[in-house]
């Protein structure tokens, strides 16, 4: 007891010390050097160019580092994959609860969840958010209809792998288009409209639409699995 | 203003890590895991990175609490019958 | 002034939050912390949505939509709080009435 207490007590001076010194380490860091700012600048300037897109973070994930993002979501594919290889379906639950206040509420709750998720995924290229976040939001909808209806909610997983699977050959596709139309992997080969609007940035738009879908069916099946897993 | 914000944001993510180490019960533990990641989301907000903000809000709130929950229902379940 | 009108309402939200969290701290058993903390920290969230509506009357619909999500989701998580708290352990009550057993859960 007295050994374990000993043992908190160092790694708390630890974890103070620690910080204590990252704190310095930034403020003297930024007392020191100039700010910083040549490739944001760089990146602003060739955005306000080349795409027009309000969100710049958005113009770098899917545009100048469209591979990255492709790579990226071939990794969830490969772990949605290996999940579904290790774990078995069985029929138990484990949210078993039914509770009648939850189920309407999940009911009332579902669509706006889905709708919040769709309004992220399209305006991923005005305001913060895209693909990925939007995706996770629409698929957390899901789980609380899991967590609501235990075994008698069961969505189709045949519609979800074939979106899934969809999708995905969209992206590529979308891909080998620009390097077959364009000069590179995701050029830019739709008009691009105005700047601040709905329908501009091109294939960014397109980009974000593919990965949002994708990445809500690989999580709502990533979270199937692991909610209905039987015992490993 | 902001400094004194982002001093109080890091020492609630250092009070939700020591909380996440040392709590007795595996729950409390998801709970101040939980608790860490929206801290980091308000410290990445602060940063003005709202983007980060947005993807760790979900990553910690959605998917890292489900896997945490789901992981400590089949503990719980495989000790108690 | 509607500005100063958005920034008092905020304050009081704040106040009604840092009740909450008292009550949270200092009651003694689940269902009287969770009576402490639900209902001040709804009430609280939801004068600071209004306050930020005084404070940028532009925003007002977005506001609106995320009051309307605080109103639907808070008292629903609260109701299941309870119900699993009830079914892991039960409630003191002093003069020996359960409601809830007599539904037969």
């Amino acid at each position: 007891m007295n050994l374990k207490r000993t043992l908190a007590l160092s790694h708390l001076l630890t974890g103070l010390l620690v910080s204590v010194m990252i704190i310095a380490l930034l403020g003297t860091l930024r007392l020191l050097t100039p700010p910083i700012d040549t490739i944001g600048e760089t990146l602003l300037h060739i955005n306000a160019q080349s795409t027009q897109v309000a969100n710049a973070v958005t113009s770098v994930v899917t545009y100048f580092r469209g591979l990255d993002t492709l790579g990226e979501v071939s990794i969830l594919f490969l772990s949605i994959f290996g999940v579904a290889l290790h774990m078995q379906h069985s029929t138990r639950n484990l949210f078993g609860a039914h509770d009648t206040l939850l189920q309407i509420g999940a009911q009332v709750l579902f669509p706006l969840i889905v709708l919040f998720g769709v309004y992220i995924i399209t305006h991923g290229h005005l305001s913060p958010g895209g693909g990925f976040q939007g995706g996770v939001i629409i698929a957390s909808a899901f789980v609380l209809r899991f967590l609501a209806y235990g075994d008698h909610y069961e969505p189709s997983a045949r519609l979800l792998t074939l979106s899934e699977s969809l999708s995905g050959a969209g992206l590529v596709l979308l891909g080998v288009l620009g390097l077959l139309l364009g000069d590179r992997i995701f050029a830019q080969i739709l008009s691009l409209g105005t700047m601040g609007t709905l329908l501009s940035g091109g294939v960014i738009e397109l980009v974000y639409l593919f990965v949002g879908l994708k990445v809500a069916a690989e999580m709502t099946l990533l979270s199937q699995h692991f909610i209905k897993a039987r015992d490993v | 203003m902001i400094p004194f914000l982002i001093i109080a944001t890091l020492l609630s993510l250092l009070a939700a890590a020591v909380m996440a180490i040392y709590s007795r019960d595996p729950a409390h533990s998801v709970l101040s895991y939980m608790g860490f990641g929206l801290g980091s989301t308000v410290l990445y907000l602060l940063f003005s990175a709202p983007d980060v903000a947005l993807t760790e809000a979900v990553i910690g709130a959605g998917v890292g609490a489900l896997v945490f929950v789901v992981a400590l229902l089949q503990t719980q379940n495989k000790e108690q019958p | 002034m509607f500005e100063r009108l958005g920034l008092v309402l905020m304050g009081i939200g704040a106040l009604f939050l840092l009740l909450s969290a008292l009550g949270l701290w200092r009651m003694p058993d689940t269902l009287s912390r969770m009576h402490a903390s639900t209902k001040a920290s709804t009430l609280g969230i939801l004068l600071v949505v209004l306050g930020a509506v005084c404070h940028t009357p532009e925003l007002w619909f977005k506001l609106g939509l995320l009051g309307l999500f605080v109103l639907l989701t808070n008292p629903l998580s609260a109701s299941i709080l309870g119900h699993s708290s009830y079914r892991k352990e039960g409630f003191y009550s002093p003069d020996h009435i359960d409601a809830l057993k007599e539904e037969s859960l």
